[in-house]
């Protein structure tokens, strides 16, 4: 590389971090400065370039972007969720890694449990990898809005601190729990992690001749791609409103205005999911009643209702109810209770 | 492991000086480099990677303004005080001022106890 190319070279490394509306401004005032360096004190261009230092460290000290994608204020707070969501998914990769291996065995001879132990830790690493990858991109980009969020709330002028801008402690009825928040959280984790990984083991299973085997499985796997991302979509959303109650900590305006929206958006993938979607495997009575040797249900046994539409009402209705509850209660509590904390 | 210490207690010392240092020189027109040498002359080297940065960050709080001469082969941006920088660096040196004289009364009379 020949002394101009590494000069240019390294002005590029500065200027192409540096915000655009700023970037030909300093490219010019530094080939001012090194040629300066170089008359001025007869060193030779990697001398001077070695002077100013890694252009990396260079162009950061112009610092006008935050080098940070979760600030300080939101990081324990992202820690602790991402931990919560991997224990998650830890769990599920081993159930439904062991619950895999043991229907995969077929007698209880030695062979076969070396086979289990080696599908075991096979499925275990697969999963356990991708589902932990895959947590740590959604939790971090829900922080990374809500950090991006509060630094743009910031650029307002704010006002001095003093005493009386202090927000009263929140009344003892606004207060979310937080284990309710982190059951919530390991279970959307774990569910989410056995649908992607494990749908299979929604299902009716048999013991017979020293191995379990599949009868049949609820859910409709030959349509599962298309079922799958609406199922992610609601229980991310879900998430998502437990991260925001989890780092709010009270009933408060976000809260509420969060909740709301995440129901809807549960309620519309729900509906999807039950009216809109194959969700169901239309075989799975028929092949309970194959495999188990029933002629015809007997009135009234539920496996009777498979195909009738009521089964899905009736979830349906649950989950409406849910929603309709959960969001009843952070409306009644934001309004009676979340106004005094100040927050709301 | 001492000496590490004493150079990051040394840098943050001077680091809050800086500024002074910087709109102390620019009561008249001058070029980032041209600047270089004048606080090293006079005992007080600043690194350029520290400065250049520092510069144009004064110049967004207005405490400096800018301009480019393109009269001479190479164009240059000069620096100096504006006057919303004049009335800063006043209040800047009395502040000093007073901080010298309170840090000599702690420090005794020959700089230690």
């Amino acid at each position: 590389m020949s002394e101009q190319e590494m000069i240019e070279s390294y002005i590029y490394e500065v200027t192409r971090r540096v915000p655009q509306e700023a970037r030909e401004e300093i490219r010019m005032e530094l080939g001012g400065l090194i040629e300066d360096m170089r008359n001025g004190e007869g060193l030779s261009a990697s001398e001077v370039l070695e002077k100013l230092g890694d252009p990396a460290v260079f162009a950061g000290r112009y610092g006008e972007r935050n080098n940070y994608l979760i600030g300080p204020q939101y990081y324990d707070d992202y820690v602790w969720v991402l931990k919560i969501v991997l224990i998650g998914i830890g769990i599920s990769a081993v159930v439904s890694a062991l619950v895999n291996g043991i229907l995969g065995m077929e007698g209880p001879q030695v062979s076969q449990w070396v086979n289990l132990f080696v599908h075991f830790f096979e499925e275990l690493l697969g999963s356990a990898i991708s589902g932990a990858l895959g947590a740590v991109g959604v939790v971090t980009v829900v922080f990374a809005l809500l950090e991006w969020r509060k630094v743009r709330v910031k650029v307002k002028p704010e006002k001095d601190w003093t005493p009386f801008l202090l927000p009263s402690v929140p009344d003892k009825r606004a207060v979310i729990n937080r284990g309710d928040s982190v059951v919530s959280i390991i279970f959307v984790s774990i569910f989410a992690a056995l649908l992607l990984f494990g749908p299979e083991l929604f299902g009716a299973f048999r013991y017979e001749e020293g191995r379990f085997e599949s009868i049949a499985c609820v859910f409709n796997i030959e349509k599962w791609d298309r079922i799958l991302p609406v199922f992610l979509l609601c229980l991310g959303t879900g998430l998502i409103g437990e991260i925001i109650r989890l780092v709010t900590g009270c009933y408060c305006k976000a809260v509420m205005y969060s909740t709301i929206l995440c129901n809807c958006i549960q309620v519309a993938g729900a509906a999807l999911l039950f009216y809109g979607l194959p969700l169901w495997n239309p075989d799975f009575a028929q092949q309970i009643k194959r495999v188990a040797g029933i002629e015809r249900f007997s009135e009234g046994d539920i496996l009777s209702f498979w195909n009738t539409g009521r089964f899905n009402n009736l979830l349906f209705l649950f989950i409406l109810l849910g929603c309709l509850l959960e969001t009843g209660v952070a409306v009644y509590k934001t309004l009676r209770y979340g106004e005094k904390t100040g927050k709301a | 492991m001492e000496k590490d210490l004493l150079e990051s207690l040394l840098s943050e010392l001077r680091r809050g000086t800086l500024i002074l240092c910087v709109l102390s020189q620019l009561g008249e027109s001058r070029y980032g480099y041209a600047l270089v040498q004048t606080l090293e002359e006079k005992g007080v080297p600043i690194d350029v990677n520290t400065l250049y940065p520092l510069l144009r960050r004064l110049e967004k709080q207005g405490l400096l303004c800018s301009e480019w001469n393109t009269q001479e082969a190479k164009p240059r941006k000069y620096y100096k005080r504006t006057l919303y920088g004049d009335r800063i660096f006043e209040e800047l040196v009395k502040q000093w001022n007073t901080l010298s004289l309170g840090m000599s009364e702690l420090l005794g009379g020959n700089g230690n106890e």
